[in-house]
């Protein structure tokens, strides 16, 4: 019984002792530490963006209304979108803040296991100026947790909102558009602004596809970490390294335009004017109601204590992007003619100025009006009359009608089934979805110094392209047919030009040059 | 989590009211002083900074207890096991074991209120990261007991944890838990 007593002191003691000499690292700080610092950023560049270029709006304001009566040509060239042709109201002003609303940010694993490392709900309200972290190449750093030390093939954001300011609802009456302020709701505050988040739909080919309800290609956003380290197989996060950066970026800055919706439930004949983002990749038409495949991401890491620099002289006032070493240009821009057999034939030869994507796509049938449903007569007459013409675009290229290109050349595929139609915007869909076209993780806008450095690059082989025209705005970069070679194969080019293939290792500075 | 604790309290009431002679403390006080063992669960609840990366949950443990040559002091091994989550990937298992002593009021209440304090060590292992170890700990708490015929005293129990971490090179804060439950014990 003697020996019992003293035991639980005893035990007592040896844990104590066994506990201090056993440890090394402190857990709890160590899971308070974070040491995986998420970045979200505005812009095509990596770091040194190019500056606001949004085009002024107003040419001429009226002396007696005091209000604007003409649009720059600038304005309607580049910021207002041709689905913009109902209301020619001019009251439209550019706007000035650009919101996100998060819900939570996700990385998935290589076995597409998801890990919830940012379920923290937050939001962001950015002036669309040049010293906005969004805007300056700094970026936000989010909040969230560390993960276990894997590799991550992707990352998944959760955007609730994404919000500009700036759209007016217009009623037509009888001496012209009304215009009135759309508000929404952001942070749950009612703010002048709108939420295009909402519209984020492809559904002018994927309500036809029998997938359709079950399509939800943004929430979330799935953004592929398509690191050199990892061979483009993902991100390699370790607990070992002091910091990793994980640098997402969201192309907004320079890319926003003004598009027109119609609304399908008020008495009044109303449409709305709203800024989203640049419909460069999927073309926003006359009559959509969705703007959806337009959010242009990228997302890579670099840890800070390994990472070198490439810098050097480029023409300024371009872009400059610096890509692993060996793959394809191509990649990293957008083909305008994956409609064309080239191999087949070098006709008909294609360029941007022909039109978008869509438009060139022989199956871009038109779509159907969205039904009415309000009361007044005139708008529901004005449904049929829309229904009508519908159906007679529609029976114009199905199933003999023949696609005719803008330079007047007719293409033979007719869209005539059911199965040319699935082909042609799976076609589409492969041109314009994740893997085939990818922005450049290492982007810098050269300033008129001539002189650029693109920071934080991970060590390895970079090819270094500069691109061969100035940046225009709410347009990225394309390759097209150029000719065939000696074996009949098609040979493409791309609006970016080969400087050096650079080698950076852990604190050095390669030069291109 | 305050519901978990109100039925907590609400069964251990419901408990004693069904023995009729819970309250007949002056015949069983010797039987209190017997060796002891018996196993307890309930909320289990990080405080201050790790409140911030985990969250409560239930956790439960045993322990044996037997008494000092006075009788209202005890020697008490405690341990148990808890494993706190959270919405994202932060998860904080903790297994203490410790030695405690045990001084019960001296003055004669159908009830004990026994005072605790003690020390041994307690492994962790945190996710994400992966790593685990054993970290030193202190702890100090508070009991009522209420005797349930001469073996089964049933009681409620409030326990402080400080998981200490200040001499590991490079820590910045130690851990904080409470420990709060019901629990059932035998009189051997």
């Amino acid at each position: 019984m003697r020996v019992m007593k003293h035991t639980p002191a005893v035990i007592a003691v040896l844990l104590l002792a066994f506990a201090v000499n056993c440890i090394k690292d402190p857990l709890l700080t160590d899971m308070k530490t974070k040491k995986l610092i998420v970045v979200l950023k505005g812009t095509y560049e990596s770091n040194s963006p190019m500056e606001w270029n949004m085009p002024t709006a107003c040419a001429h304001v009226d002396p007696v209304t005091n209000k604007c009566d003409t649009y720059t040509p600038e304005y309607l060239a580049q910021m207002q979108d041709d689905s913009v042709h109902e209301c020619n109201s001019t009251t439209d002003t550019l706007p000035n803040v650009f919101m996100v609303d998060l819900s939570e940010i996700r990385l998935f694993d290589t076995r597409g296991k998801s890990y919830k490392f940012a379920n923290y709900r937050q939001t962001f309200a950015s002036a669309l100026s040049d010293s906005d972290p969004m805007f300056n190449g700094t970026g936000y750093p989010l909040s969230n947790d560390d993960v276990p030390s894997k590799a991550y093939t992707a990352v998944a954001l959760y955007m609730r909102k994404m919000l500009l300011d700036g759209a007016k609802s217009y009623a037509a009456r009888g001496d012209g558009w009304y215009p009135s302020v759309v508000w929404d709701v952001y942070k749950e505050g009612e703010y002048p602004t709108y939420n295009f988040n909402a519209l984020q739909i492809h559904s002018y080919f994927d309500t036809l596809r029998l997938e359709s309800t079950s399509i939800n290609r943004v929430y979330p956003m799935v953004i592929p970490i398509n690191d050199l380290l990892t061979g483009g197989a993902g991100m390699f996060y370790s607990s070992k390294f002091s910091y990793t950066v994980l640098e997402i970026r969201i192309v907004v800055k320079n890319f926003i335009k003004k598009y027109e919706q119609k609304a399908s439930a008020s008495s009044e004949y109303t449409v709305k004017h709203f800024h989203a983002l640049s419909d460069w990749l999927n073309d926003v038409q006359k009559g959509d109601a969705v703007i959806g495949g337009n959010v242009l991401t990228v997302a890579r890491t670099y840890v800070p204590e390994l990472v070198g620099r490439i810098s050097g002289t480029a023409t300024a006032g371009r872009h400059v992007i610096a890509i692993p070493a060996g793959s394809s240009i191509l990649n990293y821009t957008l083909n305008v003619d994956p409609f064309i057999d080239h191999s087949v034939t070098t006709a008909p030869y294609r360029d941007e100025s022909m039109g978008t994507l869509r438009s060139l796509n022989p199956c871009n049938l038109p779509k159907k009006p969205t039904y009415y449903t309000g009361t007044s007569i005139y708008r529901a007459l004005e449904y049929f009359l829309q229904y009508e013409n519908y159906k007679y675009e529609w029976n114009k290229l199905v199933p003999q009608g023949t696609f005719v290109y803008p330079d007047a050349t007719q293409l033979t595929t007719l869209c005539d089934s059911y199965d040319t139609f699935k082909d042609q915007w799976n076609n589409y869909s492969r041109e314009t979805g994740l893997r085939s076209m990818v922005l450049p993780q290492l982007a810098v806008y050269v300033p008129s110094s001539g002189t650029f450095s693109i920071a934080n690059v991970m060590p390895g082989s970079y090819d270094v392209y500069v691109a061969n025209r100035a940046p225009e705005y709410g347009k990225l970069y394309h390759n097209r047919f150029d000719h065939l070679d000696a074996e009949n194969n098609p040979v493409y080019v791309s609006e970016f030009t080969f400087l050096k293939t650079v080698t950076v290792s852990p604190g050095s500075v390669a030069t291109v040059p | 989590m305050k519901r978990i604790s109100l039925y907590c309290a609400v069964a251990a009431i419901a408990l004693l009211a069904s023995f009729s002679d819970a309250f007949a403390y002056q015949e069983r006080k010797d039987y209190f002083s017997k060796p002891q063992f018996g196993g307890w669960f309930g909320p289990v609840t990080p405080v201050g900074d790790l409140a911030k990366r985990v969250e409560t949950n239930l956790g439960g443990g045993a322990f044996f207890r037997f008494t000092f040559p006075w009788p209202y002091l005890k020697f008490g091994i405690d341990s148990s096991y808890q494993k706190f989550k959270s919405k994202g990937v932060n998860e904080l298992q903790f297994v203490p074991v410790f030695g405690n002593i045990l001084f019960q009021i001296p003055v004669e209440f159908p009830v004990r209120f026994q005072f605790k304090a003690g020390a041994g060590g307690g492994w962790l292992s945190v996710k994400p990261d992966n790593k685990n170890g054993w970290d030193p700990i202190f702890m100090g708490g508070f009991e009522v007991s209420f005797p349930a015929g001469r073996i089964v005293n049933i009681g409620l129990r409030i326990d402080y944890i400080y998981i200490y971490e200040g001499y590991i090179k490079g820590s910045k804060n130690g851990g904080h838990i409470i420990n709060t439950g019901i629990q059932l014990y035998f009189n051997i």
